[in-house]
């Protein structure tokens, strides 16, 4: 009678074994791969890194209102939740979170303070003037000069507005998970 | 007893016996007296015999009688031994059914108390449902309002993440219209001059070609309305033309027109200190002032407290009427030019020195010299020490037709006392930097022994001293986010102290030094700048500048510099409120933050 070689066939298990530990890991890595961030490669700061992880939002992703609800309603359903370690944990992550907020907001107004606050912008631009007040040619540039540093001062302005937004998006999300109903609760 | 008779008859027959056959053996010899004897010998060895088994017997009998005395005692004491187990156990028993009836009674107590409890909560229990029914109902119209916010809190969302993303954008396509007009200006100064100049190009955005084409007096028209009677600006480009200038001024102080001044530009070009000379026939150039810089000098006084001189008081010495110092109301904004002034004197030489620096903050600018740009410092600015502004005063003259630089410094008050510190903050910004330090005993600043301070040596507001102390912080150096955090934490320790005093003491300071000057200092600067803007006097200055920019190109494009470097202090000022509002919002935040904070305890 002819021998199947059960010693293959052993192999064979062991490689199935291999080929599954294989799979899960890369499952696993595969998951990691998908790493969520708020602040972008040139460190420029979206919104807080805990949000990012919280909600797997990445600052280059497309928020929809979709993902910004889903975001929030995850937020509040785990701070909500009955599981008094989950919601607990919850509530330390978003207090976390939000004094990133603020800590950022603070380090966003403190360097445009510094740039701006004492800056004497006008007193340069005048001085620019007196300066370029020699022909056209010269007053072009300086008035071009003067156009670059508003700009500037314009972009820092939005941004500011653009972190007094995200405070008060903090604020209206911790109102709204403080009388947040978890789904099935309210009956 | 049975045994023993037939032990003795067995011994007696087995004597008998023993005793004959040897007499019958030898019976043929025996002699019948001798046989007799030996019988009688016999019989008497068996009555002793006999008499040994009896006494055996007795003693038997007696050792029997003992033996069973014995056992019966040996059963005694295994009854008494067991008697006496019985008797501890029931002992024990009985000790542990007293100890049974003990924790009986106790949990009879306890029982009953704990129904006396049981009754007191189930009554709290029915007013607390009554409680939770009726916040059932609230929270059903809550949770319609939290549905509101939340679709509110959407939008806002959304709104700040295109934002963000707008600015980006925004800042990118700055960055390439810089760029492009750094060519383009370079291309265009060739074009222009057909040579290499020494105007450096920079990295500057170039203007729109299509608006740069565009009348510039229409751009200005547009902005504010159509110009009245446009203003003569004369060009004089050699000495040549010096007479005619002066019979312009003559026809402008005639007409009440507004006074014209110039400033004389060497061939070089500068402006500096490279002054015109009186031995350079070079070309010279007339730039007209704003009217409101006429040739007077204005004096400004301060009182003792710091603010402003009213008639009532008396000025501190007649030489602080000739100071140049700012007005400083007590709200701590500066008096403005455009309003009423105590006194006006002419200038010696009676022509108008060049352009004042405008104090910082403020919207007064002098004529005939120029006020130092952070306000009045003190000569020593010793520690903790301020010294009043009419004590001390510094200030410095330009004279420009000599063009001659000369700074006095006048001590008008000297020997006087020292003022106290005043309390309005923009007054100390304008009289010098007050060194506040504090003892704090478990903040990182502490741990670090670094004195940090939030305003600079101008006396510009970055954030309260205090929280600078707290966090380890200094106006100049950059927050790092991580630092920032772990400094939050100490805070909230402190604020949550092992004492009351030291929680009260951090409360304290917490809620005044940082979040009230926090306040504070962003009232000051509202307070400047609503001032400024109910002033008018931007405006006005602007229409102005747009009335003197009719004539030529040249004044179009000067005219229009002008504009956006007002338009930069407006930025300026907004820039302040929003970093102003948004740290007021920080502080406010992190003291809601420790309240819910639980200290690390390190035992």
């Amino acid at each position: 009678m002819k021998r199947i070689n059960p010693k293959g066939k052993n192999d064979m298990k062991k490689s199935l074994i291999w080929l599954m530990i294989v799979f899960s890991y890369a499952a696993v890595f595969s998951a990691r791969a998908e790493f969520t961030t708020g602040t972008n490669d040139d460190g420029v700061y979206y919104f807080p890194q805990r949000m990012a992880e919280w909600c797997s939002m990445n600052f280059n992703s497309n928020l929809s209102e979709a993902t910004i609800k889903d975001c929030f309603n995850k937020i509040c359903s785990e701070m909500a939740s009955k599981n008094y370690e989950v919601a607990t944990k919850a509530k330390q992550n978003f207090r976390k979170m939000k004094m990133e907020s603020v800590v950022n907001a603070f380090i966003t107004a403190h360097e445009a303070n510094k740039k701006y606050a004492n800056s004497k912008e006008e007193d340069k631009a005048a001085e620019t003037n007196d300066k370029a007040a020699e022909s056209e040619r010269t007053q072009t540039s300086g008035n071009a000069e003067i156009k670059k540093n508003l700009l500037q001062q314009e972009t820092m302005l939005n941004l500011l507005k653009a972190t007094q937004m995200e405070l008060d998006v903090m604020d209206a999300l911790e109102n709204h998970c403080a009388i947040f109903v978890v789904k099935g609760d309210a009956q | 007893m049975k045994k023993n008779v037939l032990k003795i008859c067995f011994y007696g027959i087995s004597g008998v016996f023993l005793g004959t056959v040897p007499a019958y053996a030898q019976w043929p010899t025996f002699d019948v007296a001798e046989v007799f004897n030996t019988v009688e010998t016999s019989v008497s060895q068996v009555e002793g015999q006999v008499a040994t088994g009896m006494e055996t017997i007795s003693t038997a009998n007696i050792q029997q009688s003992i033996g069973d005395k014995l056992g019966g005692l040996s059963k005694i004491k295994d009854q008494a031994a067991a008697a006496k187990a019985k008797a501890d156990k029931a002992q024990k028993q009985a000790k542990r059914l007293e100890k049974v009836k003990e924790m009986k009674e106790e949990y009879a107590k306890k029982a009953a108390n704990a129904m006396d409890t049981a009754n007191t909560l189930k009554d709290k229990g029915t007013s607390a449902i009554d409680q939770a029914n009726a916040l059932k109902e609230k929270g059903t119209s809550a949770i319609e309002q939290a549905n509101a916010y939340k679709e509110e809190g959407l939008n806002a969302y959304n709104s700040a993440t295109s934002a963000v993303d707008s600015y980006k954008e925004q800042a990118d396509a700055l960055k390439e219209t810089a760029n492009a007009a750094k060519e383009a200006g370079a291309n265009k100064i060739d074009s222009l001059t057909g040579k290499d100049t020494d105007i450096q190009t920079q990295d500057v955005p170039a203007l729109n070609e299509e608006k740069a084409a565009e009348p510039l007096n229409t751009r200005l028209q547009n902005g504010f309305g159509a110009a009245n009677s446009a203003e003569t600006v004369q060009k004089f480009d050699t000495s040549a033309d010096l007479p005619a200038r002066q019979a312009f001024k003559e026809n402008a102080a005639q007409n009440n027109l507004p006074q014209m001044t110039k400033i004389r530009i060497t061939e070089e070009g500068n402006t500096g200190d490279d002054l015109w000379e009186e031995e350079e026939e070079a070309v010279v150039i007339t730039k007209e002032l704003p009217k409101s810089l006429s040739g007077t000098e204005k004096t400004v006084l301060i009182t003792e407290e710091g603010d402003l001189f009213e008639d009532e008081e008396l000025p501190l010495t007649t030489d602080a009427m000739t100071a140049s110092k700012p007005f400083i109301r007590s709200s701590g904004d500066v008096f403005s030019k455009t309003e009423t002034l105590t006194e006006e004197i002419e200038i010696e030489n009676g022509e108008p020195a060049e352009q004042a620096k405008k104090l910082r903050g403020g919207a007064f600018t002098a004529t005939g010299g120029t006020i130092p740009e952070a306000g009045i410092k003190t000569p020593a600015d010793a520690d903790n020490t301020l010294v009043s502004a009419g004590a001390k005063g510094v200030s410095e003259t330009v004279n420009t037709k000599n063009a001659v630089k000369n700074t006095t410094v006048q001590d008008n008050n000297a020997g006087k006392r020292n003022i106290v510190t005043p309390e309005n903050n923009r007054l100390q910004k304008g009289f010098g930097k007050v060194s506040y330090q504090y003892e704090y005993k478990a903040s990182y600043a502490a741990q670090s022994g670094e004195f940090k301070t939030g305003t600079d040596e101008d006396g510009n507001f970055y954030f309260p001293d205090a929280f600078a102390t707290w966090v380890g912080l200094n106006y100049d150096e950059t927050a790092d986010a991580d630092k920032l955090l772990a400094a939050i934490d100490g805070i909230c320790e402190d604020l949550k102290s092992r004492t009351n005093t030291e929680t009260q003491e951090y409360s304290r300071r917490f809620d005044y030094e940082v979040i009230g000057k926090m306040r504070a200092n962003a009232m000051a600067h509202s307070a400047v700048l609503a001032n400024e803007a109910q002033s008018g006097k931007a405006v006005e200055d602007l229409e102005k500048t747009v009335e003197r920019a009719q004539d030529t190109a040249m004044t179009q494009l000067s005219g229009l510099g002008e504009l956006e470097a007002a338009q930069l202090r407006q930025n300026r000022n907004n820039i302040i409120i929003a970093c102003d509002e948004i740290n007021a919002k920080v502080f406010d935040e992190i003291r809601r933050y420790c309240e819910t904070y639980k200290p690390q305890r390190k035992e």
